[in-house]
């Protein structure tokens, strides 16, 4: 981990969306603030809906047009605030400094173009006085990278005839195309197979080792984080509960959130029918947040007045920065 | 769940030896769609036994056949050769009509928690339609005892499957598969399309309804780490066959088959202390076409151990320890 660099690649602070929905205004990310050091790679985790690609989409500024609306917040990119450039700015940035893999491999891929003009198109687009042969030439480089086999053969096929696997090899080479310092993954390895998302995680560690890009890795799958997160940020209706050093997080989670999902999940450690579920579901975020969004489900439940009056806030920091957001466990930290 | 509700708890050990389910040499063939292609064999010569009150799951990636065998033994699909003997009944060449009586005692719940459920009929209706079908009266407190089974309060009879969260709809998928009382129940990925928290719900539901109602279990899952919590007994299935079958904790604790050892060390462990040390069997490339399985043992073109006979002759199921078969020339020691 290299959160001992002076600065880090990317601060987000105080991010708010909200989206316009049939039922209402529903506050999707509400306060999220935190850093991507040089290098390192930070997981988002959390279960559906809360929030965790909204947050990703929101900082490309990939939201959709309508409908969705950053109240406030900032983005800061090396010193820049991505949220306030012109697209001209922000496409000089988009897919060359920071670039982004989607869940569905299938359907981000141009099913009418070879896999090798979709790569060579995002090369030529940020680096456009590279020759043919150059372009060329990283595209197998690439190719062989994500671990593509015959490569110069297969790269002239077209997506539909390679793989749910081999597609996100693809997306992963097109991310790397032009060597971005940050690559946000989300769900990079949802829907494929155990085998070969063990394959896919190999790729993502390799390429990080290979270019040493940060990576901001977005997944529901606590055994994902645990095998390739530096440091980790649960997420909870919207806003970051706790953020804490991989192993620290594993070892001793501080949260009852956090310790919930990791009670609830499911591994060759746990002895048949122990899984311990948290009750409940998550909350609908159509009104302002009164007090902690965790209360009704939370194993520590009304411990205290101030989980239904004060909307906790990050706090504390133990040895490597770890925070969490909860009235019970937060005097632990500090 | 309530204890009012249950029906009396079948604890004795004759009982446990009751054979509900066998399934013997079953073939399942998709014609091709293309003229002068060969068939594609899904299920090829699998054969399990199921007994009362125990858990059976099957195993494998996308494409081994694990969906097709469900189906084909509650004859979604018509299987070409093999029986099913429900509940001592041989059904084999059933009609539709005659199979109708057969599904009182073996019911399916499916995946996919948004299609399973007919989006226009309220929840009442769905849960009172196998009832319906079998000339069964369904009394609203049957319908009350079925809701409570799934852990559901009585006010959502009257809603519709869009006012109703995933978890909400799978309890209600699985309270229309138990409304006629089966013996039987395949679980075809029942929690797959669920977040962690709710599937530990819902694992804990299927567990506590099974020592209740004493019904057997035949579990579905490309997820080995749901299987470890759930299933007495596990198939693990590649390319349409059972390659490996053992007592959950004898497979899980000494994997003989190389398959399943690369399959379990795929499984990305929730611990990140020692994670670089952690040796993993990447397996190379995919599952191949189905359509021309490998000849020989199937796994070959995957197998690091894979020898000359492998390449041409295949490997029969065989007992190799008490309750553990495999399918393998060169097995890993019991």
């Amino acid at each position: 981990m290299t959160s001992n660099s002076a600065k880090p690649l990317l601060s987000v602070i105080d991010l708010v969306v909200d989206f316009d929905t049939p039922r209402g205004v529903v506050r999707a990310v509400d306060g999220v603030s935190f850093d991507i050091w040089p290098g390192e790679v930070l997981s988002f985790v959390g279960e559906s809906g809360c929030g965790k690609t909204v947050t990703a989409l929101a900082l490309l500024r990939l939201l959709p047009q309508v409908g969705a609306h950053v109240r406030s917040g900032r983005v800061l990119f090396d010193g820049v605030d991505l949220l306030g450039l012109d697209s001209v700015a922000l496409r000089a940035i988009r897919g060359k400094r920071i670039s982004m893999i989607f869940q569905d491999p299938t359907s981000s891929l141009n099913p009418m173009k070879t896999i090798e003009r979709q790569i060579e198109e995002a090369i030529k687009l940020h680096q456009p006085a590279l020759t043919r042969i150059q372009i060329r030439d990283r595209v197998v480089h690439l190719m062989v990278t994500v671990g593509i086999a015959d490569a110069r053969k297969r790269m002239k096929e077209y997506p539909h005839m390679w793989s749910g696997g081999m597609r996100q090899r693809a997306m992963i080479a097109m991310a790397m195309a032009n060597e971005p310092v940050l690559l946000i993954a989300d769900e990079p390895t949802t829907g494929l197979d155990t085998t070969v998302q063990a394959q896919v995680l190999d790729v993502l560690r390799d390429v990080r080792s290979e270019t040493g890009a940060a990576m901001l890795l977005i997944t529901h799958n606590l055994g994902v984080v645990a095998e390739i997160a530096d440091r980790v940020a649960v997420i909870y209706a919207g806003r970051i509960v706790e953020t804490r050093g991989v192993e620290e997080l594993f070892t001793r989670p501080l949260h009852p959130y956090t310790q919930g999902l990791m009670s609830c999940q499911p591994s060759f450690e746990t002895a048949r029918g122990s899984l311990r579920a948290i009750g409940g579901q998550p909350p609908q975020l159509d009104g302002p947040s009164i007090g902690c969004t965790f209360r009704d489900r939370c194993a520590l439940r009304f411990d205290r007045n101030d989980c239904a009056t004060i909307v906790p806030q990050l706090s504390g920091s133990t040895a490597t920065g770890g925070q969490v957001a909860c009235h019970a466990v937060g005097g632990v930290l500090s | 769940m309530t204890n009012t509700i249950l029906h009396k708890t079948i604890d004795s050990p004759m009982a446990e030896c009751e054979e509900v389910l066998r399934v013997e040499h079953l073939v399942v063939e998709f014609r091709s769609r293309s003229r002068g292609e060969p068939p594609l064999r899904a299920v090829d010569d699998v054969s399990l036994v199921v007994h009362r009150g125990e858990t059976v799951g099957i195993v494998g990636e996308s494409g081994s056949g694990k969906s097709s065998l469900a189906r084909a033994i509650v004859r979604l699909v018509e299987p070409i050769s093999g029986s099913v003997v429900v509940n001592g009944l041989d059904t084999t060449g059933f009609s539709r009509e005659k199979m109708r009586p057969v599904r009182v005692d073996l019911q399916m719940m499916f995946q996919d928690p948004y299609s399973s459920l007919n989006p226009r009929m309220r929840v009442v209706e769905s849960i009172m339609a196998p009832l319906r079908i079998q000339g069964i009266e369904g009394t609203d407190a049957r319908i009350a005892e079925l809701l409570d089974m799934v852990s559901l309060s009585g006010g959502i009879a009257r809603r519709f499957p869009y006012e109703l969260s995933g978890g909400q709809r799978q309890r209600v998928a699985l309270a229309r598969a138990l409304a006629v009382r089966p013996k039987v129940l395949i679980l075809d990925e029942p929690v797959s399309a669920l977040d962690v928290s709710l599937q530990a719900q819902v694992l804990n539901l299927l567990i506590e309804i099974q020592r209740h109602l004493g019904l057997a279990y035949v579990f579905i899952s490309h997820d080995l780490a749901v299987v470890n919590q759930v299933c007495d007994r596990v198939a693990v299935m590649y390319l349409g066959k059972i390659i490996e079958e053992a007592s959950t904790t004898s497979l899980f604790l000494h994997p003989q088959h190389p398959y399943t050892v690369a399959l379990k060390s795929a499984v990305p462990v929730a611990n990140p202390v020692g994670r670089a040390q952690r040796r993993r069997i990447v397996l190379q490339g995919e599952l191949p076409s189905i359509r021309v399985p490998p000849a020989g043992c199937h796994f070959h073109t995957r197998c690091w151990k894979a020898k000359d006979r492998c390449r041409v002759d295949v490997p029969l199921l065989s007992t190799s320890a008490l309750d553990h078969t495999v399918a393998c020339w060169f097995p890993e020691p019991a």
